[in-house]
């Protein structure tokens, strides 16, 4: 039998994976109680480690460092004129004309785009050529600063990338290190092709420690690291995957299922539905478009740790703000504010779920239900509890359902995936009917998932 | 009660959650729900659904094209698709019990005139598909074929109604999971629900009585009256002169006064008949905030709009305090070129918005609109004759105070072939205002250069380009808020 070994490094929990002759390990760590080097030893050390010599890994870390905002202090050169147009191309949030519209803050502060007088024609030809003196210019500013990283975005350089290179070979020479728009993706779109070259400056260097943390984990014990971005290519330590690896994992699933039509991954820490076989050259982020080419996908509206909220009429809602673990749901005991985990908990949907058993600290469950009581406080539910958890747990399901039926072929099967999906499999299978299917090994897909490769 | 308001609000909203100008219109004259792309289409979706019945009747799977300003459509480049739809197995007669609207646009044209047949082909309601004959190509030919048709018609229609064909299968299919009821009596109860919500939402605006005048240098003058009833705010235009450049029908001034109320909802309120009803506007007839025939629309519906519900906004933070903020989103800025070689080039730049007591302005936003800019640098430079020299924010345009008005933007245009420019911006001669000590944000200008020449155009006009004449559009700024 083939010998994999997979891991998932995910933003709150890591997957672990090992199939060796007739045996198989499957292991689940929590970031919050266990580092990334301890799970990996931990792991390995349950195993005949001479059986394996390379290790699989999908990672959220470009999505980690994006979010939590601890990438490089980076440098953005763009043609002159244009130092302001990411910006503007932002979507401003504005559903129900809000008395004030807002743009979420960009990885980037604007004070770091910069203007080089360069242009090139739609045809491609050269109209202006950066200066020398300009880039000297830049250099002092960069110096004070401290900035080492530099991303080029010009307008054209996927018809003519000579000002781009010339301007990447002037600042490597001065040092720096230089990623450049048209070397990333041949995107026609200049804002999709900017915020790609940003991100891929962005993330490297973070995520360049976590992998060789990593890595050396693995490398202790004979083991070569290989990672999986977003296309589904292999790679160890090319600096161009490292941003486009933030859909690694859906690639692990698309190719994994690529005779399905249709799969909903319904995970821990998110619920995504997608079309293996179909490809999406654009990431629409809150900073705009990006491109990287990804399996085609959708996060559904509701996720594991959406918030339950409510509003002055009582009426309770899932919202798109989520707690992510950390302090996570009620059922881990820190926090205050019920999730539709602690829905499905409160629900006993989660009591055969063995992953989460031995995190659920005891008296949650009472918790739950004293913060979903007041939900009903004043309402027609006063006093009826029960009524009330099976009420939400049923528009819950159902706008799930809804989101499904929206992206699902009218015909075409839907499979369930991950740790969650025997926890909702049931009530699904009976609102959509017999197209809903489920795959019944998929606890630890996110890790086992990387044996595709 | 609750349950059940409930499950029919979360069943409409994940139903049509991303489906920006759309209806569901019950034939007894209710409005299911409603989601809007404009300000416009708050008053115009419903009065499409209320006059085209009047025409003829709509069977199950027909589908009705139109764009009549008169009959519920917006200008003459946004066109709205109504479709007959049975969700009830029950109704047995040959109409449909509702009706499903869809809006979809293509690339309008700016052009000034005096009659609404110039500023393009105006479709009243016209039935496009059957259902058992499917399109109907003999009507589509002809409005095709038409000279003044708008570019990619033929192209957007037949997508758009595969598109609100699948809207409603997938309608129907939610409605069986939902399990839910959409007869004509779970609807009112609905409705009635909403309209308690929508009341309740009004009791924060105090029980006064509040006036305000206005008056444009485009010769428009207009007098508000808000007075707050038990269940609606009724908003009385008083003194409102005759149509000099803008004209708005009066379901779209309902949509402008609609939306300013609605922007000042901290929770969500579904938008039907039940909270449509809280809000009553009287217009005097033949004014131009209800002009008739065969009037122009696309200065009132793409400007005006914005406008008046900047105006009413104003009356109603009159009256509230936490409503105050600054003005906004006035002075937009379009552009329109007709190239000698035959591409058709429209671009609309926004605005900042007003500052609020708490937080600084937007920049370069379209608060009454909802769209997200798509236009590529890279793209408009491959598919027309010009070079755009620079994109930026336009520093310094929202108005000072101690929270800064949004900034509007600056683009410069270099034209590479001879060309027909079209361009307006706000007509009414004043910058956003500034609120309580805060400043006015700048006003919107275009200047033309040519050669060492450089010329600052008046708000709205067309005027012939030459290859290398240089365009600069500078969008306006936001009101400041506070001294």
């Amino acid at each position: 039998m083939k010998k994999t070994l997979g891991f998932h490094f995910g933003f709150s929990f890591i997957e672990a994976n090992a199939q060796w002759a007739d045996q198989l390990l499957q292991k689940r760590y929590f970031l919050s109680e266990t580092s990334e080097k301890e799970a990996i030893e931990d792991f390995l050390g349950q195993l005949p480690i001479n059986e394996f010599s390379q290790v699989n890994i999908t990672t959220k870390w470009s999505e980690r460092i994006i979010k939590q905002k601890i990438g490089s202090n980076i440098a953005f050169l763009v043609t002159e004129g244009f130092q302001n147009w990411p910006k503007i191309r932002q979507p401003a949030f504005n559903k129900r004309f809000q008395r004030q519209p807002r743009r979420k803050e960009s990885v980037i502060s604007d004070d770091l785009i910069f203007g080089l007088s360069e242009r090139v024609s739609e045809s491609g030809e050269v109209l202006r050529t950066p200066q020398t003196n300009e880039i000297e210019f830049l250099h002092s500013k960069f110096q004070l600063m401290g900035i080492k990283n530099i991303a080029l975005g010009f307008l054209h350089s996927n018809k003519n990338a000579e000002n781009e290179l010339f301007v990447k070979n002037s600042f490597e020479k001065l040092g720096y290190k230089v990623l450049c728009s048209h070397e990333s993706l041949d995107e026609e779109n200049e804002v999709a092709r900017w915020w790609r070259v940003v991100l891929d400056a962005y993330v490297v260097e973070v995520y360049e420690e976590l992998r060789k943390t990593c890595c050396q984990a693995f490398a202790d014990q004979g083991i070569q690291a290989r990672f999986i971005d977003s296309s589904g290519n292999v790679f160890v330590d090319e600096e161009k995957h490292y941003f486009s690896s933030l859909f690694g994992k859906s690639s692990c699933l698309s190719r994994l299922y690529e005779s399905e039509e249709s799969v909903l991954y319904l995970g821990l820490e998110d619920f995504i539905y997608l079309e293996p076989g179909k490809w999406d050259p654009i990431y629409k982020s809150d900073f705009g478009p990006v491109g990287i080419p990804h399996v085609k996908q959708t996060r559904l509206e509701i996720q594991p740790t959406a918030i339950i909220e409510s509003d002055e009429w009582k009426l309770f809602n899932f919202s798109k703000q989520e707690l992510g673990f950390e302090p996570g749901p009620m059922i881990l005991g820190k926090s205050l504010t019920p999730c539709f985990l602690d829905l499905l908990y409160a629900n006993e949907q989660l009591d055969s779920f063995k992953s989460l058993n031995n995190m659920i600290r005891p008296n949650s469950k009472s918790r739950i239900l004293e913060s979903l009581y007041t939900f009903t406080r004043d309402t027609e539910y006063e006093n009826r509890l029960e009524e009330f958890i099976s009420l939400m747990r049923d528009v819950a399901y159902k706008k799930i359902a809804t989101e499904l039926l929206k992206q699902a072929n009218l015909k075409s099967n839907i499979l369930l995936t991950g740790p969650l999906a025997p926890v909702l499999f049931p009530k699904l299978k009976q609102l959509i009917g017999s197209r809903v299917k489920i795959d019944h090994d998929s606890e630890y897909v996110d890790a086992s998932s990387t044996g595709v490769f | 009660m609750q349950k059940q308001y409930l499950i029919h609000q979360d069943f409409f909203e994940s139903v049509f959650n991303d489906v920006a100008g759309c209806i569901l219109f019950h034939k007894s004259g209710i409005t299911v729900h409603l989601e809007q792309e404009r300000v416009t289409d708050l008053g115009t979706l419903p009065k499409a659904c209320h006059e085209v019945p009047k025409y003829f009747p709509i069977e199950e799977g027909q589908i009705i094209v139109l764009n009549d300003p008169y009959c519920g459509g917006g200008i003459l480049s946004n066109f709205t698709l109504l479709m007959g739809v049975n969700l009830n197995s029950g109704n047995k007669k040959k109409d449909a019990e509702f009706l499903l609207g869809k809006k979809f646009s293509v690339r309008p044209f700016l052009k000034y005139t005096e009659n609404l047949e110039e500023e393009g082909l105006k479709i009243p309601p016209t039935p496009i598909y059957e259902k058992n004959v499917g399109l109907n190509t003999a009507i589509l030919d002809a409005i095709s074929n038409h000279p003044l048709v708008m570019d990619g018609f033929r192209h957007h229609l037949e997508k758009n109604i595969t598109l609100i064909q699948e809207l409603e299968e997938h309608l129907k299919e939610s409605q069986k999971l939902w399990a839910i009821d959409l007869d004509q009596k779970s609807l009112e109860s609905y409705i009635n629900q909403s309209h308690h919500r929508m009341s309740e939402f009004l009791t924060k605006i105090k029980p006064e009585k509040a006036h305000y005048k206005e008056q444009w240098v485009t010769g428009e003058s207009l007098k508000l009256e808000l007075e707050k009833q038990e269940h609606k705010l009724s908003f009385n235009f008083t003194e409102v002169s005759d149509s000099k450049i803008y004209h708005l029908t009066k379901a779209a001034s309902f949509g402008a006064c609609f939306a300013a109320v609605m922007n000042l909802l901290e929770q969500k309120i579904p938008i039907n008949t039940g909270s449509l009803e809280c809000i009553d506007i009287k217009v005097p007839k033949d004014t131009f905030l209800d002009c008739k025939y065969p009037a122009p629309v696309f200065l009132g519906f793409t400007e005006a709009s914005g406008l008046i519900a900047n105006f009413v906004s104003k009356v109603l933070a009159k009256i509230n305090k936490e409503f105050q903020s600054a003005e906004g989103n006035i002075g937009c800025c379009s552009v329109d070129l007709k190239f000698e070689s035959g591409p058709h080039f429209y671009d609309r730049l926004p605005s900042g918005a007003g500052a609020t007591r708490t937080v600084d302005g937007a920049m370069i936003v379209d608060k009454w609109t909802h769209h997200e800019l798509q236009v590529s640098i890279e793209e408009v430079e491959k598919r027309f004759p010009m070079k755009i020299r620079s994109t930026s924010i336009r520093p310094g345009s929202g108005g000072n105070g101690a929270h800064t008005g949004g900034e509007g933007m600056i683009r410069s245009y270099e034209i590479k072939e001879a060309a027909e420019l079209n361009w307006f911006t706000n007509l009414t001669g004043h910058s956003a205002d500034g609120f309580y000590g805060g400043n006015s944000g700048l006003s919107p200008q275009f200047l033309v250069v040519r050669g060492n020449k450089k010329e600052k155009l008046k708000a709205y006009g067309s005027m012939k380009l030459e290859a290398g004449d240089r365009l600069d559009v500078l969008t306006a700024g936001g009101g400041g808020f506070g001294e």
